[in-house]
C-alpha cells in the first residue's frame, strides 16, 4: 500500500523532463537546472538522460554562468568517448555564446582536429561557430575558410561573401592618429571627433600659453607645475587619438557583426541552424 | 506557545542564510557569483587622499554632475591605480569625451537614481592594451 502511494507520487520521466523544458523555455534557467538534475537523479538510466545532461550546460550559458557551463561540460567529457567529443563542441559553443571568442576558437579547432571526421552535422556546426568566432576576433580570412568549409548550409554563400568584405570595412590607423596628434586635436579630427579635437586644442593651447607666460616672467615654480600638467595633457591627447582609432575600428566591426547577427543565427544549438533558436 | 513560535521564526529569519537559502534569503542563482576583486589604492597614497577629499568635500558642494558611470573621479582613481601614468591619460581622455564611444557608436545608457547616465567602464578604453 505504502509502495503504491510512493509510486503514485513519482512523476513520469517524460513529464518530469517536460517540466524542466518548460522552465527552460520560460527563461527560468536556475529552476530548470534544478529540475534537470532532479530528472537525472530519479532516472539516471533513462534514454532521455543525455538530453537532460546537455540541457543543464546550455541552461548555465543562457543563465549567464559560462564558468559553471564549462565545468559541467568538462564533467560530461569523463562519461564516455562520445561525450568527450560532444563536450568539446558544446564548450566551444558556450565560450562563443558567452563572448569568449578566442577561447571558443581554441575549443572548436581542437574539436575539428580530433573529431572532425566523426559526424558531418557536428563538424559543420563546429565550422560554422568557428567562422563566427573568427569574424568576432577580426580574423576574416580564416573566417572565410571556416564558412566555405561548411558542407550543408544554404546561407554559406552570403556568409562567405560578408567575411570576404570584412577587410573593406572602414578603418582608422591608430599610428596615423597618434602622429597627427603632434598638433593637438588633429588626430581626433582624423578619427571623426572634431569637437573632442577642438576641446583638446583649446585645453592644450591654454596651458601652453600659460606655460610660455610663466617662463617669460621667470616664474620657475609655476612654469614647472604648468609644464608637468601640460605634459600630461599633451601626451594624453596623443593617447586619446590612438585609443579613439582603436575604438572606431572595434565599433565599426561590432556594428557589422550586429547587422549579420540579425540576419543569421550565429550560435545554433542544433544543425542546421534554425532562425528561431535562442 | 505563540511567543515561542514567534521567537523561533524571528531567529530563523535573522540568522545568516544557509548555502541553499531560506524564506528570508531565497536562492535566486544556481551558483553564487564570485567575490569581486578589490583593486584598492594602497592606504596613505596621495591620490587616495585627493580622491577622498574630492568625494567627501567637493562632490557634496558641487552636486552629482558627472553623467558617466563610473564617475570620472572613480574612473581616474581606478585607472591610475591599475595603469600608473597611462591612468592619467585615460582619465584625461575620459574628461574630453561625451556620450560617444567613437564617432560611430553611442555609449550604452542606464537609469540611475532618476538620471540617465552613460556606462563607460575602464575596460571600454583598455580592451586593446597588450
Amino acid at each position: 500500500m505504502l509502495l503504491a502511494l510512493v509510486l503514485a507520487g513519482t512523476p513520469e520521466a517524460e513529464q518530469q523532463l517536460g517540466f524542466a523544458r518548460s522552465l527552460d523555455g520560460d527563461g527560468d534557467y536556475y529552476r530548470a537546472i534544478g529540475e534537470y538534475k532532479r530528472f537525472l537523479y530519479l532516472y539516471p538510466d533513462s534514454p532521455l538522460a543525455d538530453e537532460a545532461r546537455l540541457a543543464i550546460g546550455r541552461a548555465y550559458v543562457h543563465g549567464e554562468q559560462p564558468d559553471a557551463a564549462e565545468a559541467h561540460f568538462l564533467s560530461l567529457a569523463e562519461l564516455s568517448p562520445e561525450w568527450q567529443a560532444r563536450a568539446l563542441l558544446e564548450t566551444g559553443w558556450a565560450r562563443y555564446s558567452a563572448g569568449r571568442s578566442q577561447a571558443a576558437i581554441f575549443s572548436l579547432q581542437s574539436f575539428l582536429r580530433q573529431y572532425g571526421a566523426r559526424d558531418a552535422a557536428d563538424a559543420d556546426r563546429a565550422r560554422y561557430l568557428l567562422g563566427w568566432a573568427l569574424l568576432t576576433e577580426d580574423k576574416s580570412e580564416a573566417a572565410v575558410g571556416a564558412f566555405a568549409a561548411v558542407a550543408s548550409l544554404p546561407e554559406k554563400g552570403q556568409l562567405t561573401e560578408a567575411a570576404k568584405n570584412w577587410r573593406s570595412l572602414p578603418r582608422k590607423s591608430p599610428l596615423l592618429a597618434g602622429l597627427l596628434s603632434v598638433v593637438p586635436g588633429a588626430g581626433h579630427l582624423y578619427i571623426g571627433e572634431p569637437l573632442v579635437g577642438l576641446a583638446a586644442l583649446g585645453w592644450n593651447g591654454l596651458f601652453s600659453f600659460a606655460l610660455y607666460e610663466s617662463i617669460r616672467r621667470d616664474q620657475v615654480g609655476v612654469a614647472v607645475l604648468l609644464g608637468a600638467l601640460e605634459l600630461i595633457w599633451y601626451t594624453g591627447t596623443i593617447f586619446g587619438a590612438v585609443s579613439g582609432a582603436q575604438k572606431y575600428n572595434r565599433d565599426v566591426r561590432l556594428q557589422a557583426l550586429d547587422g549579420l547577427r540579425t540576419r543569421f543565427n550565429d550560435r545554433p544549438e542544433t544543425w542546421p541552424p534554425s532562425p528561431t533558436s535562442r | 506557545m505563540l511567543f515561542l513560535l514567534a521567537a523561533v521564526a524571528s531567529l530563523t529569519l535573522t540568522a545568516s542564510p544557509p548555502p541553499f537559502g531560506n524564506a528570508h534569503h531565497p536562492v535566486t542563482r544556481e551558483v553564487s557569483p564570485s567575490t569581486p576583486v578589490q583593486r584598492e589604492v594602497p592606504a596613505g597614497d596621495f591620490l587616495l587622499v585627493a580622491y577622498g577629499f574630492y568625494r567627501t568635500v567637493v562632490t557634496p558642494i558641487d552636486g552629482p554632475r558627472c553623467s558617466h558611470r563610473p564617475t570620472c573621479s572613480a574612473y581616474a582613481r581606478e585607472a591610475i591605480s591599475r595603469y600608473g601614468v597611462v591612468g592619467f591619460w585615460l582619465a584625461y581622455d575620459r574628461l574630453l569625451r561625451d556620450a560617444h564611444s567613437s564617432s560611430v557608436r553611442q555609449l550604452p545608457v542606464a537609469l540611475r537614481q532618476g538620471r540617465i547616465v552613460f556606462l563607460d567602464p575602464l575596460e571600454e578604453s583598455t580592451f586593446w592594451f597588450p
